[in-house]
């Protein structure tokens, strides 16, 4: 690493360092506002030059891209609402949150759990919401307009990022669902095996 | 090179989507947290606006046709699957979606192949300028050409190491190498490069 990293804005850019390079300068940029700033300019100059070798993408392509995605899950935005200034403190405040937060669930899982071995055997992911499919009956209106997720991916346990959050209703397949924007805490979902029932959320 | 570059039809009918004034980034931008919101509608409408931006990028960096295709699907699949992570405040939507593609692209690049793709470059190098090689397959554009002349507003240390680095994937340490100067000199000249292009560019706009 350079003994200044503030000149790295260029090479982080250009995506010239190598993967720990980069994610060390990613922690410097959250602390070095006008580092930010300057790659955040620096990204848009690169992003012209990649524009400036489009090239017609082939028509085989979009049938392909479009049968990945209709099998793919979304992730859920980051809910953290913040300032424009802080975000980049407040946003590692969050992920710290989260880690804390995935700290203290292990812990008392460890404090309350029949032993040692119950977390590894039932290992924490981040959950796989994907939007409710179009003609689902709609969720309650909300303020801001809620946008409402179903639970697919089966298996397991997973973890919901703060500002999200449960909602129950009721219905024989629909036990619940989460929206963003609300003002939620982190929460855990358990889902059914996978190759069970295709989504421990669905409805919306 | 010979890349087999086709020309992609179809793939609209996007009828449901709000209209769209505004900049090609503002568009971009809706688009996208269209997307984060799961319409299928909106990713047809933003991979009509940027395949062919992606699909360049990729194959100029991976020097390859088939991987480029391989690569600007898994492109578009993240993009899909990580719209909602896109922040406004942070960049243009555009510069975000070239950041994903360019560095899938290097990240495929770098993975296997990087003894050979050395004395791959060391012949091109012998061979002119890189820069050059910009120009060689699509067809003249205004971007390209504004692209093209602020390259050349460069020094010829800056210009090696934003074309190597950006167009060749290579890191600071390989081009400091390649280049015989010391790696520190590379960021350096990256940066300087990088920003003397965006002032030209701005200027020219």
């Amino acid at each position: 690493m350079s003994a200044d990293p503030h000149l790295l804005t260029g090479a982080y850019a250009a995506d010239a360092l190598s993967g720990t390079e980069r994610l060390a300068f990613e922690r410097h940029l959250h602390a070095c506002p006008p580092c930010a700033e300057e790659a955040r300019a620096l990204r848009g100059v690169a992003a012209r030059l990649g524009a400036a070798v489009a090239s017609p993408a082939p028509a085989a392509l979009w049938a392909r891209v479009r049968a990945e995605v209709a099998t793919t899950d979304q992730v859920p935005p980051v809910a953290v609402r913040v300032g424009r200034r802080t975000r980049p403190l407040l946003a590692a405040a969050a992920a710290l949150l989260v880690v804390a937060f995935s700290v203290t669930a292990l812990g008392l899982s460890l404090a309350g759990g029949p032993g040692r071995s119950a977390p590894a055997a039932d290992p924490v992911r981040p959950c796989s919401p994907r939007p409710t499919p179009a003609g689902s009956p709609p969720g309650p209106a909300g303020p801001g307009g809620r946008r409402w997720w179903s639970h697919a991916s089966g298996g397991g346990r997973c973890s919901w990022p703060r500002g999200w959050r449960r909602r129950r209703r009721p219905g024989p397949t629909s036990s619940g669902w989460w929206t963003a924007r609300g003002r939620g805490r982190p929460g855990w979902s358990r889902c059914p095996p996978a190759g069970g029932s295709p989504g421990c959320w669905t409805g919306g | 090179m010979a890349l087999t570059w086709t020309r992609r039809e179809g793939s609209r009918g996007v009828a449901d989507l709000p209209a769209a004034p505004g900049s090609g980034d503002d568009r971009l931008g809706r688009l996208l947290a269209l997307v984060a919101g799961g319409s299928e509608a909106a990713f047809a409408e933003l991979y009509q606006e940027v395949a062919a931006a992606v699909f360049g990028l990729v194959g100029r960096v991976v020097r390859n046709p088939a991987q480029a295709e391989e690569v600007t699907q898994e492109v578009f699949v993240e993009l899909w699957r990580t719209a909602s992570r896109f922040d406004p405040t942070r960049g243009t939507a555009r510069a975000w979606i070239m950041t994903c593609a360019h560095r899938r692209a290097v990240d495929r690049v770098r993975s296997a192949e990087r003894a050979a793709r050395r004395d791959d470059l060391a012949g091109r190098r012998d061979q002119g300028r890189p820069y050059d090689q910009v120009a060689e397959q699509v067809e003249a554009t205004l971007e390209r050409e504004q692209v093209r002349r602020s390259l050349d507003a460069l020094t010829d240390l800056q210009r090696e190491a934003v074309v190597l680095a950006y167009y060749g994937g290579y890191t600071h340490r390989e081009i400091s190498e390649l280049l015989g100067v010391p790696s520190g000199t590379v960021k350096t000249r990256l940066r300087d490069g990088l920003l003397r292009l965006r002032d030209h560019l701005e200027v020219r706009r």
